[in-house]
């Protein structure tokens, strides 16, 4: 497909080389391939002495090194993973409580001017039916969403295109934000709107914080600077390393303080790319006082229409290898929220949920206008990739129910100044873990009473009341004995109908 | 790097004789549509009560979690200044 006047146009104002300049030290950017590579051959055979000081430090809930970091891609003992997947689930306990977050995405256009040989949204994609969702379109998704489904939280994603600029970012989630639909006690809103979209100038993102997005998510792709190059074509913006790289510092100088990272595992070798993710934390937290990823992605990559690296790629990741880049993400930034997506079959989710998974997405669907036109399968030609989990959101929360969890609904935390430098000292303390419990059951009880299923809704009474008393049982080491009596209030109230009331 | 936080001296400068004197933690928010994000203040999560959040002019917000148990000149203090951000 070739590229419009008008698109070529606007292409040429998207980098700003000045907003990529200022971050640097020098002419390298924070990501050297070659010392990455060292550190993974010079830690190799570690220690299991040394391993088990790492894990303490984990549960300190400190930042490990790059040094500790490949020590713990590189363990082989089998005895010692299952170690390190236990305490990945301990540090998470730790720093997020036994909630699970829900959300949804919501695919707003599928135009766009790059050509990512793994997107099935690549320009080159002829087969893809193009759409963007008018506000009205959009108003119609939430109203399912929110009204029907119980979502509170989305991340809204866009092709990187002059018809889906920042304008009409800001747009689409202002008109989401305006959308409250009746439900069985009140009404059902979204409450928290995160945004997954192409790297953009600091003057663009500044229009996203004024509207209040939630957080701002972009993914690397892959930390490799010779595949960037090559998955990533020339003449596409796309293909600037350094733009995509430092724009978490531009989101952060532009007053958005809760950003996310993220890598497509499969396209380069995983150990590479988990200590990619781990040096752009890092560089983060040094240069934005301590204040480094809200959380992190590791997607990996799915069958996709017309991608043609998808099957050329040998870095295929098992699933097996899946467990141990969650795992030593975990423990190499344990204060930060790990996102586990539909993209996964089921069973996966299941096995990979205890090594510290904190947020999840259910009754999926990536088809830009799909929640409301009602379409059950999936349509390759409208969709980014396959997903492998489409259950619906009722289904998902019965069984993390059975499992133990439960899942939370909170947004409580970003509209109430627990952001940026805050929230982080909140993680690492371990304190942000105890307001999670306490909104995770005021939330939780709005959903069984707003959407539940009869099935879902016995399960879930067990899990609030076993919470409850773990709360309970926190008094007074944990929780003061006056949060415990005000938790009850604000269950009471919910109970009787009153809504969105939070810690 | 970029933030504001340091053209807040004089909140933090309060917000601290506040928890001296009280024991009370307030912080100065921006908000900016839903969000209410974080730019300056003390921590008071230890209580771990419900926020009270106070908007204060078109671009600021204060929050509390034991707001109501300071007197009202603090809560004046503190509110006159954070106008003052407001009107800049």
């Amino acid at each position: 497909m070739t590229l419009s006047v008008k698109e070529r146009d606007w292409m040429s104002r998207v980098i700003k080389e000045d907003e990529i300049r200022r971050y640097m030290q020098g002419d390298t950017d924070f990501i050297d391939d070659e010392e990455i590579w060292s550190k993974l051959l010079s830690n190799r055979n570690p220690d299991r002495k040394w391993i088990e000081d790492i894990l303490q430090k984990s549960l300190a809930v400190e930042t490990l090194t790059p040094d500790e970091t490949a020590a713990l891609l590189n363990v082989e003992d089998p005895e010692l993973w299952d170690e390190m997947f236990r305490v990945a689930g301990e540090v998470k306990k730790k720093v997020y409580d036994n909630r699970i977050v829900t959300f949804a995405p919501l695919y707003c256009s599928n135009y766009c001017v790059n050509n990512c040989l793994y997107c099935g949204f690549r320009r080159e994609n002829l087969k893809e039916k193009r759409r963007r969702l008018t506000l009205e379109e959009v108003k119609e998704e939430v109203s399912v969403l929110a009204g029907e489904i119980g979502h509170k939280r989305l991340i809204v994603v866009y092709g990187e295109h002059p018809l889906s600029d920042a304008r009409y970012i800001a747009d689409t989630i202002e008109a989401i934000y305006s959308v409250k639909v009746p439900t069985r006690n009140g009404l059902g809103q979204i409450r928290r709107v995160n945004v997954n979209a192409a790297p953009m100038s600091i003057e663009d993102l500044r229009m996203l914080r004024d509207v209040g997005i939630g957080t701002y998510q972009v993914f690397q792709e892959t930390y490799n600077h010779d595949l960037y190059a090559k998955v990533h074509p020339k003449g596409t913006i796309k293909h600037d390393y350094r733009w995509r790289l430092y724009c978490m510092h531009r989101a952060l100088e532009a007053g958005i303080d809760d950003v996310a990272i993220g890598v497509l595992f499969g396209l380069y070798d995983w150990r590479f790319e988990v200590m990619g993710l781990l040096y752009h934390a890092r560089e983060l937290e040094r240069q934005f006082d301590g204040i480094g990823p809200h959380t992190i992605s590791f997607p990996r990559l799915m069958p996709a229409a017309e991608a043609p690296f998808v099957q050329e790629t040998r870095y295929k990741v098992s699933d097996e290898d899946f467990k141990k880049i969650i795992t030593v993400l975990r423990l190499a930034v344990p204060y930060t929220g790990l996102i586990l997506t539909a993209r996964e079959r089921a069973e996966v989710r299941r096995e990979v949920m205890p090594l510290g998974i904190t947020q999840t997405d259910a009754s999926t669907k990536i088809g830009i206008g799909a929640y409301s036109d009602g379409s059950e399968n999936q349509e390759i030609d409208r969709q980014q990739f396959i997903i492998g989990d489409p259950r619906s959101l009722d289904e998902v929360i019965r069984e993390l129910a059975e499992m133990g969890y439960i899942t939370s609904f909170c947004t409580a935390g970003y509209r109430c100044g627990r952001t940026g430098d805050r929230i982080m000292k909140l993680l690492r303390s371990g304190k942000e873990g105890k307001f999670c419990k306490l909104n995770a059951i005021l939330t939780f009880r709005e959903w069984l009473d707003d959407f539940a299923s009869e099935e879902t809704k016995k399960v879930g009474e067990k899990v609030i009341e076993s919470e409850i008393e773990e709360v309970k049982a926190g008094i007074p080491d944990n929780y003061p004995q006056a949060v415990f009596d005000e938790l009850l209030k604000y269950y009471e109230r919910i109970k009787n109908g009153e809504r969105d009331l939070y810690f | 790097m970029g933030r504001e936080i340091c053209t807040f001296s004089d909140f933090y400068r309060l917000s601290a004789e506040i928890k001296r004197k009280y024991g009370i933690g307030i912080q100065l928010v921006e908000v900016i549509g839903n969000r209410w994000s974080f730019l300056a203040g003390e921590s008071d999560e230890e209580s771990f009560l419900p926020p009270k959040r106070v908007r204060v002019g078109r671009r600021f917000g204060v929050v509390s979690a034991q707001w109501e148990l300071l007197p009202d000149f603090e809560k004046e203090r503190i509110l006159a200044l954070v106008k003052r951000y407001d009107e800049r």
